[in-house]
């Protein structure tokens, strides 16, 4: 009887403890001393994160392995459709290449502009934990300040899109994959230059919402990130492709599901974009200017 | 003080097993709860007591390994599970292993549906009622599979740290 008494004590003053966490938190945001705290356990955890991930990998890698031996035969008949599909890939990006150089020349422009890819400054990482939750779809990476890594930076990997930073410790960082429904990152039709906003929609595929509810977007058409006005993303990284389209409506925006290119179960080894070339002012030949004047979220999760 | 030192540091080795080691191994896309069960487990063993205090350190720790929903959201629901299987503790024979099984199965389905439909009031749009059957599910299957393993720890645990006073059964 005593002991129920003092549970019942301690369930009033914990839950009382946990409402005023929760309201401070909910109050305070991302620059309260609780978000110090909970950066604080994040690069305490980091370390043992790391070692547990080196060491379990394999065994989760075994595990995973065995759970797919049954599919090998349809896995292989699909990796050569996918060898094929990059092969196709690889000649028409080689063609764009050459268009843009061509380009260049015509609109002659200052002299030396280094390729894309060397304007970029890439930081490898390695996955080293995921979210606790099933709900919240962040990854942890042993990266860090120390490494020059600031919230809000974009991260990526050899298929696209990977995610955002959202919380940074000295050593190890929180990214929220683009498949979280509070993920948000202006995006465009590679085809067509239609501009919207990419949201995740958890397990599902991600969300497309068009600005113009008529823009030209058809099934299969590649969809990259966007660095409309000044967007918080790189412009023209892959995030996937256009499954279903919605019908062209008079209403406000025109949704694409779209199938991501990245596998986010099988996260591994990423990139965070440190730095970015600066805005070129060069025209883009494919974009059009979105219309109606576009709306992007305003919350504090939307990268945009 | 031992005793909490070595619960502390049976959380810590839930939550580093939670976050790098099993979701390398999902069951239908879910993983389990570890640190929802050693509470859950805890309370069992030990009374509301220990339960509540376990469940309330569990949880905080839970909620500063997460990077959206606010802290002590986890926590209390948490501490409101760990509760009321201290309460029924009295009603259900001591050892025995249906029991311990019902209980992961039970708290793992209450405490990550009610988690879900809180975060839904408090806002989170992603919260749909599909995704809350099918979590609520998947992870009190999982707690269950992995509930022997949490109570043979729970159970050496505190054979070998007794707490000061065990409620009577």
């Amino acid at each position: 009887m005593f002991d129920r008494r003092r549970g019942r004590i301690l369930l009033a003053v914990l839950t009382l403890v946990s409402l005023v966490l929760l309201t401070v938190d909910s109050r305070a945001g991302r620059t309260g001393p609780l978000a110090q705290v909970r950066d604080g356990v994040a690069t305490i955890f980091g370390p043992v994160q790391d070692g547990v991930a080196t060491v379990v990998r394999p065994v989760g890698g075994f595990f995973e392995g065995v759970g797919e031996l049954f599919d090998l035969r349809e896995e292989n008949a699909r990796l050569r459709a996918r060898l094929e599909e990059l092969e196709q890939r690889r000649r028409s990006f080689e063609d764009l290449v050459r268009e843009n150089s061509n380009l260049r020349r015509l609109l002659d422009t200052r002299g030396t502009l280094r390729a894309r890819d060397d304007a970029y400054e890439l930081l490898a990482a390695e996955v080293i934990a995921l979210s606790p939750s099933n709900f919240e779809w962040t990854i942890t990476i042993d990266v860090g300040s120390d490494h020059g890594v600031a919230t809000d930076m974009t991260v990526m990997n050899g298929d696209g899109l990977v995610g955002r930073v959202v919380q940074v410790g000295p050593t190890v960082s929180r990214v929220l994959l683009a498949i979280d429904p509070n993920f948000a990152a202006a995006a465009r039709v590679a085809r067509t230059g239609e501009n919207g906003v990419v949201e995740g929609a958890d397990t599902d595929p991600l969300r497309l919402s068009l600005f113009d509810a008529e823009g030209e977007v058809e099934t299969g058409d590649e969809v990259v990130t966007s660095a409309y006005e000044n967007g918080t993303f790189p412009d023209g990284i892959p995030v996937g492709v256009a499954e279903v389209v919605a019908e062209p409506t008079s209403g406000e925006a025109r949704e694409v599901t779209v199938r991501p290119y990245v596998a986010f179960t099988r996260l591994d080894a990423v990139l965070v974009v440190l730095r970015r070339p600066p805005p070129t002012d060069l025209p883009t030949p494919a974009r059009r200017p979105a219309s109606p004047t576009p709306t992007v979220p305003s919350t504090e999760e939307a990268g945009t | 003080m031992i005793r909490a030192a070595v619960i502390g540091l049976a959380l810590v080795t839930a939550a580093v097993l939670q976050t790098a080691l099993f979701p390398h191994l999902p069951l239908a896309g879910y993983r389990p709860d570890l640190l929802l069960l050693v509470s859950a487990v805890f309370a069992l063993r030990d009374g509301p007591v220990t339960g509540v205090a376990v469940a309330f350190a569990a949880g905080l720790l839970a909620d500063l390994l997460l990077v959206q929903p606010a802290i002590g959201l986890t926590a209390a629901v948490y501490v409101a599970v760990a509760y009321a299987v201290g309460v029924v503790r009295p009603y259900i024979a001591h050892g025995s292993v249906a029991a311990s099984t019902a209980v992961a199965f039970v708290t793992g389905l209450v405490a990550t549906a009610g988690y879900a439909v809180l975060s839904r009031l408090l806002g989170d749009p992603r919260y749909g009622v599909t995704l809350i059957v099918q979590g609520s599910l998947a992870v009190a299957l999982y707690n269950t599979l992995v509930s022997p393993a949490a109570v043979a720890l729970v159970d050496r645990l505190s054979d070998r740290f007794p707490p000061e006073r065990t409620a009577p059964l």
